[in-house]
């Protein structure tokens, strides 16, 4: 009964969790995908996939009731920069966990990415995109900013290129069976891309600049040797 | 970000910083409990030197039980703290100027009256009705908890004399097991006199001898009101992490016996039931905490705003202090009995509360004539009357 009353910090715990979150939304994006791509059986890949979504949601949760306790309990001493910032990353991260499942679900409605005439291209940006949730994570763990001023910029041009593929596909005179899947998971990526350069900004913006990388408005590192 | 998730180590200072910090608070609010003590000394010290006839003159007016604890809830409404208003009971009844019988109905009132904090609290969220509704819900089921408590125990201790009773039967118990409380000497009484006394000699060397009381009055709630607000503030920030972690338990794990104890040892440790009811009301305005959960909680900080009467009680001559100290506690523990494990019965509180909130969303006048009416204007006409 009186575990409840023992100290932590509960902002440490708060970042765990952020962590853990970010860490399932990998798993997440290798069940989607495999899904996706017909390496896995969709129905099993669909059951642990919603067991991760489920997960993220009630961290999403937890992080927002702990945060709101975390206010109340300090008052005026709380960082709310802080506070607003993990708001921010707890929604991010769950909106992820959100585009894997639409990748899933092309799985679902019978879209096999893994036949497609483009499949070296499509396999390219699926590796591409597991390898940037990775260092995502990598980078926020460590909050490396010299790596999110080159990770965001990289971003930044997929995004171009995801948008070139899906306005190729649209154009396109292929069978829409073949086109749509593909125009999706461009879309989904696109969009998964966007959450990860948001919760990297948060490691060298200003709160009132989250989302809005712009290198020339990043806080600037003061070197402690100084 | 800021340096909190910055995965580099820490530098050597930051890293004992929190210890050193720690430390220090602890030790600021034990010496801050030390001047609460000398002020509820000095407070007693104060009134007996004003003499008989003009205290039974003051107190005569509080001897109906109904003037007494209309005294109660204005003195607390006034001050903004029960824990004033008990300390400063316990140092009169120490005194053995007023009679724990005439004390008893002011403890209660002090009760209703400390409810008023968290009361305001709720109005914080007044521009958003639903928001509202649970936060004024929030504050209000603890006046009508208080209310209802009063009303069942006030009749049978003017008829019986049940909590007084009770009261020194248990302090009885406690003066066979430690005889030195109330009545004996002891190095803890003797280090609370010493400043009382150098004050006192002070007094008589600047000629002002004939204010002797006024000043050592004035002296004594300065420092009990200072100090129970030092004492919050430093146990504050040292519990902190304590007791938001014994909150998001409470909202993980719900209610029951487990979050009315974390509310006494909340409000045990920060020394203020208003710290810990008002920190329930953004909760349950913003729909994370019920109100049935929040409810054990709010019960467990009134009977651990108890402890600072407790506390007061130490520096006090007589034993009757710790009687009027353990009544405080005895009147919230009943209070818990009669009306919290009977499902029905506990819902009235709530009940009553919820259906204040959504006249109060309906028409914001109702907020004012409930605050005004129950804390200021209905003590003050009942005082006039009596």
């Amino acid at each position: 009964m009186f575990s409840i009353f023992r100290d932590a910090d509960q902002l440490e715990n708060v970042e765990e969790q952020l962590h853990t979150m970010l860490a399932s939304c990998e798993d997440a994006y290798r069940l989607a995908t495999t899904a996706a791509f017909g390496e896995a059986d969709v129905s099993e890949a669909g059951d642990q996939l919603m067991a991760l979504d489920k997960a993220i949601n009630k961290t999403e949760r937890s992080i927002r009731r702990e945060l709101l306790v975390h206010g109340t309990v300090r008052g005026a001493d709380v960082d709310q920069g802080l506070m607003l910032t993990y708001m921010s990353l707890a929604k991010d991260i769950e909106r992820i966990g959100d585009k894997c499942k639409d990748i899933w679900e092309l799985a679902e409605i019978g879209a096999n990415l893994g036949i497609s005439e483009d499949v070296e291209e499509l396999e390219r940006h699926r590796v591409h995109v597991a390898e940037l949730i990775a260092e995502t994570l990598a980078a926020f763990t460590a909050q490396d900013t010299e790596r999110v001023h080159e990770l965001i910029p990289a971003i930044r041009e997929d995004r171009d290129h995801y948008d070139g593929h899906v306005t190729e596909l649209v154009m396109s005179t292929r069978p829409s069976h073949e086109a749509s899947p593909q125009a999706l998971f461009y879309r989904y990526i696109k969009r998964l891309s966007a959450h990860l350069s948001n919760i990297l900004s948060s490691i060298v913006m200003p709160i009132d600049r989250l989302d809005f990388y712009n290198p020339d408005k990043a806080i600037e590192e003061t070197d402690p040797s100084e | 970000m800021t340096e909190h998730s910055r995965g580099t180590d820490p530098p050597v200072e930051a890293a004992f910083a929190p210890w050193i910090e720690t430390t220090f608070r602890l030790g600021l609010a034990a010496f801050f409990l030390y001047i609460f003590l000398v002020g509820v000394k000095g407070l007693e010290t104060g009134i007996k030197s004003f003499g008989g006839d003009f205290v039974d003159t003051v107190f005569s007016n509080v001897a109906n039980p109904i003037a007494g604890l209309a005294a109660g809830v204005l003195a607390t409404v006034l001050v903004q703290s029960s824990s004033v208003t008990t300390a400063t009971i316990v140092g009169l009844v120490g005194s053995g100027i007023l009679p724990v019988e005439t004390a008893v109905p002011m403890v209660m009132g002090a009760n209703i009256g400390t409810t008023v904090t968290n009361t305001l609290a709720s109005l914080g969220h007044v521009r958003q009705s639903a928001y509202f509704h649970r936060a004024f819900a929030a504050a209000t089921m603890h006046d009508y908890f208080n209310l209802i408590a009063v009303a069942i125990l006030l009749p049978l201790e003017v008829a019986f004399g049940l909590v007084t009773k009770i009261a020194e039967g248990i302090a009885s118990r406690v003066g066979d097991i430690l005889p030195e409380v109330g009545t004996g000497s002891s190095p803890i009484k003797t280090a609370i006199e010493a400043p009382i006394a150098w004050i006192t000699d002070l007094i008589e060397t600047l000629g002002w001898s004939s204010a002797e009381g006024v000043i050592l009055l004035v002296i004594g709630i300065l420092m009990i009101f200072l100090s129970l607000w030092m004492i919050t503030r430093q146990m504050k920030l040292v519990m902190s992490g304590r007791i938001e972690n014994a909150i998001n338990g409470i909202l993980s794990k719900g209610a029951g016996a487990g979050a009315l104890l974390a509310g006494i040892l909340m409000t045990v440790a920060v020394q203020s039931s208003s710290v810990t009811t008002s920190i329930l009301v953004p909760l349950v305005a913003a729909g994370v905490l019920t109100l049935q959960n929040a409810f054990p909680v709010t019960l467990g900080a009134n009977i651990g705003t108890t402890v600072t009467a407790l506390l007061a009680s130490i520096a006090a001559d007589s034993s009757d202090a710790l009687v009027i100290a353990l009544a405080h506690v005895t009147f919230n523990v009943l209070g818990i009995l009669i009306i919290y494990p009977l499902p029905r019965i506990r819902r009235i509180p709530l009940v009553l509360a919820e259906l204040t909130a959504t006249a109060a969303v309906k028409r914001k006048s109702v907020v004012a004539v409930y605050v005004i009416g129950l804390f200021i204007v209905t003590p003050l006409v009942v005082l006039l009357i009596v």
